[in-house]
């Protein structure tokens, strides 16, 4: 079976408290990028979380990457931001109280955009024929069960 | 005649499984003093890196005895969701890569072919300014011969500036698929038959439509559809030599793409008994630069892997 060769994207340390004036306001989750190479985050095509088998509203996740705070609807704008090799997005996610200490199921449904491949997949093309094609799409999905300290 | 070529290896093959420090160490070690990086895969804040940070990578590739070859650059022409990059765009997302190239100490920018010539042509001034050999990767499914390749062609015929070229990757010179792209297409689920029809329409160049309706005609699914995408997008048959022969003058740097050996310990998908003697007897003065790309399909360490291939390349040009 394929392997997706990608640093484990969702680590043991994952998850933690949305905290807001002292207050618990919901949880986080840090993720690494799914591809092997950083992804301008305009080419995600599709952004779903699950938390404990629960779809998430996505009104209710800020998606925080190289300082910033995205809605997820900004995300395929957002062209000049690169979610780097190196770095970790944080989601953070409103939930009244938290999630609550103990185990946890993350699932990240991720469809990203191969911005340099045509899904056209011919040698026997012209120029003026590229300018047409549609690209690539992969899935860049991860999910792991991860424990939440405090 | 005199071989000219210089081996090196693309820092790719390792696909971040070790340590930048602990990749360049394997690479001297393997007797060769030049690398090349995949900018997005290796260097933190890619397109536009820190002066610290290339400050640091400098003095470590420079502390092994190293060099670099070539900073691969992306040209995401589908970066944005509402359209492709314009012209322009393009011309601005390939600078800023050749002018980090400069800053990084490499020799080479290598660009997407997604580009087109006349974007090439207008980077030519700018490419010598810097100092840099700008290059166009010829990765499959394209080909020499391929239509956008011949655009590029024609270009450089009449440009005749040496700081534009061209970049095969071997990849795009296979003569069938490897075996581990076979075994993948297995576990996704299609079956014996449809590949074994795949592999004969795309060794035979069936046209990608073509071959849809005969998979539909066979009950193919969406996955077996996906499965087929990755197949053509390989690309492999006859290999192009003739193709390659005409555009050696404009060739600047190569990659060595390899995915597997076969009992007898030889590349059975690439044909490196036929395009290094080529290059050699061409008199290419430049790098060809080892990239392991089994990874899917295989858990070998990849280190040595590419260490058995620049073997293999020795034996057979002679160096």
């Amino acid at each position: 079976m394929a392997k997706t060769l990608v640093p484990e994207s969702i680590s043991d340390d994952a998850l933690g408290n949305f905290v807001v004036g002292g207050s618990v306001v919901g949880y986080t989750i840090k993720v690494g990028v799914t591809r092997y190479r950083s992804m301008p985050l305009s080419c995600i095509e599709e952004f779903e979380l699950m938390v404990d088998g629960k779809k998430i509203d996505p009104l209710d996740i800020m998606f925080c990457l190289n300082g910033k705070r995205f809605m997820i609807s900004q995300l395929k704008d957002m062209y000049t931001e690169y979610w780097n090799i190196n770095a970790k997005a944080e989601l953070a996610v409103l939930k009244a109280g938290g999630l609550g200490a103990g185990e946890h199921e993350i699932n990240l449904r991720l469809i990203m955009r191969v911005p340099y491949v045509y899904a056209n997949d011919t040698y026997d093309i012209k120029r003026s024929e590229a300018e047409h094609f549609a690209f690539a799409k992969e899935d860049a999905s991860c999910a792991a069960r991860v424990a939440l300290r405090s | 005649m005199n071989n000219r070529i210089r081996l090196g290896v693309r820092l790719f093959s390792f696909r971040n499984m070790y340590s930048l420090e602990d990749s360049l160490r394997k690479i001297a070690a393997m007797g060769v003093d030049g690398f090349d990086i995949t900018a997005s895969q290796t260097i933190p804040g890619y397109p536009w890196p820190s002066e610290e940070y290339i400050e640091e990578f400098i003095s470590m590739y420079k502390k092994h005895g190293l060099q670099l070859i070539s900073y691969d650059g992306n040209i995401d022409v589908g970066i944005r969701s509402d359209r492709q990059l314009t012209d322009d765009e393009r011309y601005s997302y390939a600078l800023n890569d050749i002018m980090y190239a400069k800053k990084f100490g490499a020799k080479i920018s290598r660009i997407q072919w997604h580009l087109n010539a006349k974007v090439l042509e207008r980077l030519a001034s700018r490419a010598e300014m810097f100092g840099i050999k700008a290059g166009i990767e010829i990765h499959s499914p394209l080909r020499p011969k391929s239509p956008v390749i011949q655009e590029y062609v024609e270009m450089l015929e009449r440009l005749k500036s040496p700081y534009i070229g061209l970049i095969p990757d071997f990849g795009a010179f296979a003569l069938k698929p490897h075996k581990g792209m076979l075994n993948v297409a297995l576990a996704k689920g299609m079956g014996r038959q449809m590949l074994d029809y795949l592999v004969q329409a795309i060794s035979g160049g069936v046209s990608v439509s073509q071959a849809k309706s005969e998979m539909r005609k066979m009950g193919a699914t969406e996955k077996d559809f996906d499965t087929m995408s990755e197949l053509y997008h390989s690309g492999f048959g006859t290999p192009d030599l003739q193709g390659l022969k005409a555009i050696l003058p404009y060739c600047i740097h190569f990659h060595g793409k390899f995915y597997e050996f076969d009992e007898n310990g030889n590349d059975g998908t690439i044909p490196i008994e036929d395009l290094l003697p080529m290059i050699r007897d061409y008199g290419f003065d430049g790098y060809i630069a080892s990239e392991y790309e089994g990874h899917f399909s295989s858990d070998a360490d990849p280190a040595e892997m590419v260490g058995r291939q620049l073997k293999l390349y020795r034996k057979t040009i002679g160096a």
